[in-house]
């Protein structure tokens, strides 16, 4: 079955559940949500791990991420109201922010080191600012082992820190972008979703979103 | 130099690297340091990952992980003087400051959640001792998906806590153990890993030590004929 329209409203439905619930929905959850069929969604899940849309645990009947959110424990706490959740990365952490409505705390470690931090955030700014968020690898190389990814994508203090960070631990040094841009970024990455007629993004509309935040060249070319 | 002799020396130079820098050697420094072809090198490395003595990368045969130490960030710090790494889980941590003198700070948040928490370890024992480690799933499932485990295995004040946490995450309720009782099974189960003839604890041994620890609950049950652990 080429999945379509229905897989697009199964990673809807999976980004709905986690935002209203803090963890991940099992195969189940998202049958009922959709009136669906349980092997029909156990297929789709499949194809959204597939297309990069959701990482599933080695049994491929349960989610491990679903971009931004993780299922299980990491580096990055969001919190906002009553609610709670885990982000898989710094970048996520505010694309979580984004979803629940942009007024939330982040909870991390620089360089996910000894030094705990709180950031806060408030409709358009996030506080305190001065710091710098890694990339590390160009975007086309992300999914190659996006939990590899994910894992190096930290706050820092300065360009300086980074570069220590990644000489001593052996570790990518990409690129980093301030934190009020790439909380800028997040905002346009993932404001629509939980909108009804979200669509995943295509090479096409990263490169526009990234290009509107001055953010191109080799690096952030999705491919 | 036979296979499994040769892992044992790629095991030897990467904990040693770890504890020695904080960082360990690709393939393509670890082959002339033990004199060995890359070729070579890589073969004792993908031995090692079939045999839980690491885990590679699913995309190169690079290590990820060589327990009690992972080669890129986690939710979990260890700092000891001026060198920190960076371990998968709450049991590793504790490993981490066996193998590194018995004195350090784990650097983590309770859960996983918001409260951040420092804990000091002064000669092998937790200054303080008001803290439990909660397993979410049975050992003998560990290696089913490593990383998975790992990422479970957390502090927490309280064993209440802990259910909490798991009816708000829909995580597994596993087996909730105070951490003076984790700090001394990472002291013998880590103790060793840094010697040049480590060999893989043996299902046999790994139960011995789980027994020793006072670990005799179904839940830490392993097959003792079962090869490495």
């Amino acid at each position: 079955m080429n999945g379509g329209d229905f897989d697009r409203r199964t990673r809807l439905s999976i980004t709905r559940f986690f935002e209203s619930k803090g963890y991940a929905p099992t195969i189940d959850d998202i049958a009922l949500m959709g009136n669906s069929s349980c092997s029909e969604i156990r297929d789709s899940f499949r194809r959204l791990e597939c297309q990069h849309q959701i990482s599933l645990c080695p049994s491929a009947t349960h989610i491990r991420a679903a971009h931004p959110y993780s299922a299980l424990p990491t580096a990055y706490w969001v919190e906002s109201g009553h609610k709670g959740w885990w982000a898989n990365c710094a970048f996520c952490a505010l694309g979580v922010a984004v979803i629940a409505g942009k007024s939330a705390r982040v909870l991390a470690r620089l360089g996910a080191m000894n030094e705990a931090v709180t950031f806060h955030i408030n409709d358009q700014h996030i506080t305190p600012d001065s710091f710098r968020l890694h990339i590390p690898l160009p975007i086309r190389e992300w999914h190659d082992d996006i939990g590899y990814t994910c894992a190096n994508v930290h706050i820092f203090r300065n360009s300086g820190d980074i570069d220590h960070w990644a000489k001593t631990k052996r570790l990518p040094r990409g690129r980093d972008v301030s934190l009020a841009d790439a909380w800028r970024l997040a905002n346009t990455w993932y404001e629509k979703y939980l909108d009804d007629d979200w669509q995943p993004h295509t090479p096409e509309t990263l490169r526009n979103i990234l290009g509107d935040c001055g953010l191109q060249g080799a690096f952030w070319e999705p491919g | 130099m036979h296979l499994e002799e040769l892992a044992s020396a790629v095991h030897h130079a990467l904990i040693n690297s770890l504890i020695d820098s904080g960082a360990a050697p690709q393939v393509d420094d670890l082959a002339p340091q033990l004199t060995v072809s890359k070729a070579e090198a890589e073969s004792a490395l993908r031995w090692l990952n079939d045999n839980h003595g690491l885990v590679l990368h699913p995309d190169r045969c690079d290590p990820w992980i060589v327990h009690p130490f992972a080669l890129s960030p986690t939710h979990t710090w260890v700092q000891s003087g001026d060198h920190g790494w960076w371990a998968p889980c709450m049991w590793c941590a504790l490993g981490i400051i066996h193998l590194v003198g018995g004195s350090g700070c784990i650097h983590t948040r309770l859960g996983g959640e918001c409260e951040s928490i420092d804990i000091n370890i002064e000669n092998g024992k937790p200054v303080s001792e008001q803290l439990w480690v909660h397993f979410a799933l049975p050992i003998h499932s560990a290696w089913n998906n490593v990383h998975h485990y790992c990422a479970m295995v957390l502090p927490f004040r309280t064993p209440t806590q802990v259910r909490q946490w798991s009816e708000r995450h829909r995580l597994p309720l596993g087996e909730v153990v105070p951490i003076v009782q984790v700090s001394e099974l990472a002291r013998l189960w880590y103790g060793q890993h840094a010697a040049k003839n480590w060999k893989k604890w043996t299902g046999a041994q790994a139960a011995e030590i789980f027994q020793r620890v006072g670990l005799t609950a179904p839940f830490w049950r392993i097959e003792k004929d079962k090869g490495a652990f």
